[in-house]
């Protein structure tokens, strides 16, 4: 196996950020894996490749208690860079939140935006900054609607973050509020146009609002039809995105009157069930036989 | 680069070398006994010509078909490389995105995970807890 | 095919693809213009040789790298082969062709 393709799956995981979905063991694994890596390639691989994987090393060791390993990366990426860096300054909170408390590191964070954030025009730093806050505030909250306040002030500053959108959305289906939470996703559309995950997320939406909120059939199936107009958006970006057929399958069978599209999608799950990895052909096959789609 | 394409590789840079020396060597001589139009011989010719076929000959050698490793570990096979068998990447974009459904990727992750937002201490917490399991 | 296959295009695919051919067609290029230097060869023969070897190598290409179906991999096919890349290619060949020339002369 050559080492290129080993530090693509490392840059992967480091730009989609895939590293804060793993659970624990696979968290240990990476880690493992990741500063062997770094540890024999520190002078082979591209300098910006290198720092960016001491980051994601930086927060794996937080993730996994390994308080002192964390603080020497930090160190060493401080004296590299200097202090002065939007994401330099986060990893700084992190580590005041585990080895203090989220009081001081938000302290930490507020000074830095009284004092310099808010008078420069450096509008993507405040911005990494005060995200890192304003989820140190939230730790605290118990209350959605607090959150939300929090949230929506946040989304006023700066309108055109993607990732604020989708965390409201998130909270306002916590809360129930389907329609509201649609709205958000729509939004993290307008600023991400090809993004699919999104377009099937809001699908997933419209179906549950139809199958739980909506009454009267009419009003049902104008939800399913959106519903299925967001999934083949996204079917139609991503040829093999399993979640995507899913829902193009499960809302048009639900539907009832839509063969060709559900042919389409069968089509499609069927192929998922025989080239993608081996998760997703387990779940295609899985949803083929639950809607029993099989031939 | 494969082994083939390395080998011609080197071969054909040393048939370059020696026409080009030899090439050196000639004309010197015929600038020393005064030939006007010196032709060059034709050894030398398709020694060069050789060389050069030789030389775009491993330069396709040397492309290999793209490799993916999977990004997740929660299947046992997780050192096994992945391959569409193709030298290139696919450029429509509904096609591009088969490698990231392949290997478990998710190029919007950093919105899509929403990972400004995680719970650091809640994590730690848990972590810690199925790690001592 | 006709709608469908005019959605959208993935760029970075198509920066690296690129990149790739440019690469290749770089690495001959070059050789390609020592060899005309070690032949000694002049004017319009030199360009001539330019030429052969420009387009043989883009059929190559298109032929075992791309298995006939560019607009799979390139944006538009013919500009992205031939004409993109050519004035580049044609500095990098004169000046390894007058190089060796120079120096076996």
């Amino acid at each position: 196996m050559s080492n290129d393709v080993v530090r693509d799956r490392f840059l992967a995981i480091m730009q989609s950020k895939l590293y804060t979905q793993f659970n624990a063991e696979e968290t240990a694994k990476l880690h493992g894996e990741l500063s062997v890596f770094l540890q024999y390639n520190e002078v082979s691989i591209k300098e910006t490749d290198y720092l960016s994987l001491c980051e994601m090393l930086f927060y794996l060791c937080v993730y996994l208690s390994k308080d002192v390993d964390a603080q020497i990366i930090y160190n060493s990426l401080r004296d590299r860079l200097g202090e002065n860096s939007a994401k330099l300054q986060v990893m700084n909170a992190t580590l005041l939140q585990i080895n203090e408390n989220d009081t001081i590191a938000s302290k930490y964070l507020e000074k830095l935006i009284r004092d310099s954030y808010e008078y420069d025009s450096d509008s993507r730093s405040y911005l990494i900054v005060a995200k890192k806050l304003l989820s140190l505030k939230i730790g605290k909250l118990s209350n959605e609607n607090e959150i939300l306040k929090e949230l929506i002030s946040l989304v006023e500053k700066f309108p055109l973050d993607a990732e604020l959108w989708c965390y409201m959305g998130e909270i306002y289906w916590k809360m129930g509020q389907l329609s509201r939470s649609i709205y958000c996703f729509e939004e993290v559309l307008v600023i991400m146009p090809f993004n699919y995950v999104i377009f099937s997320r809001i699908a997933e939406l419209y179906y549950y609002k139809a199958r739980r909120l909506d009454k009267g059939k009419q009003k049902m199936e104008e939800s399913l039809n959106k519903g299925l107009k967001n999934a083949l958006r996204s079917g139609e970006l991503s040829e093999s995105y399993l979640k995507g057929w899913s829902l193009v399958a499960t809302i048009s069978k639900l539907l009832g009157d839509k063969k060709d599209v559900l042919n389409v999608a069968t089509k499609r799950l069927v192929e998922i069930s025989k080239i993608s990895n081996e998760k997703d052909k387990i779940t295609a096959e899985y949803i083929l036989d639950q809607l029993s789609l099989k031939k | 680069m494969s082994l083939l394409s390395t080998v011609t590789f080197y071969v054909s840079l040393l048939l370059i070398g020696h026409a080009g020396f030899s090439s050196f060597e000639f004309h010197q001589l015929a600038k020393k006994i005064n030939i006007s139009d010196p032709q060059l011989p034709r050894d030398i010719k398709y020694e060069s010509y050789l060389g050069l076929i030789l030389f775009i000959i491993s330069a396709f050698l040397a492309f290999t078909k793209l490799t993916y490793l999977p990004l997740r570990y929660d299947n046992q096979s997780t050192k096994q490389v992945l391959s569409q068998g193709q030298y290139l990447k696919e450029t429509p974009f509904n096609k591009a995105t088969n490698v990231d459904n392949m290997i478990g990727n998710d190029a919007n992750g950093e919105v899509n995970f929403m990972t400004s937002f995680i719970d650091i201490s809640a994590k730690r917490a848990q972590f810690k807890k199925s790690l001592s399991n | 095919m006709n709608n469908f296959e005019k959605q959208v295009k993935s760029q970075s695919n198509i920066i690296e693809n690129k990149k790739r051919y440019v690469t290749l067609l770089d690495k001959i290029i070059l050789i390609n213009g020592i060899v005309s230097g070690i032949l000694q060869l002049e004017s319009m023969s030199g360009f001539l040789s330019f030429i052969a070897v420009y387009l043989i190598s883009s059929f190559l290409f298109v032929a075992f790298i791309c298995k006939f179906r560019v607009s799979k991999y390139l944006e538009n096919s013919i500009g992205d082969l031939i004409f993109e890349h050519i004035v580049r290619e044609f500095l990098g060949y004169v000046m390894a062709w007058t190089f060796s020339y120079a120096l076996i002369n």
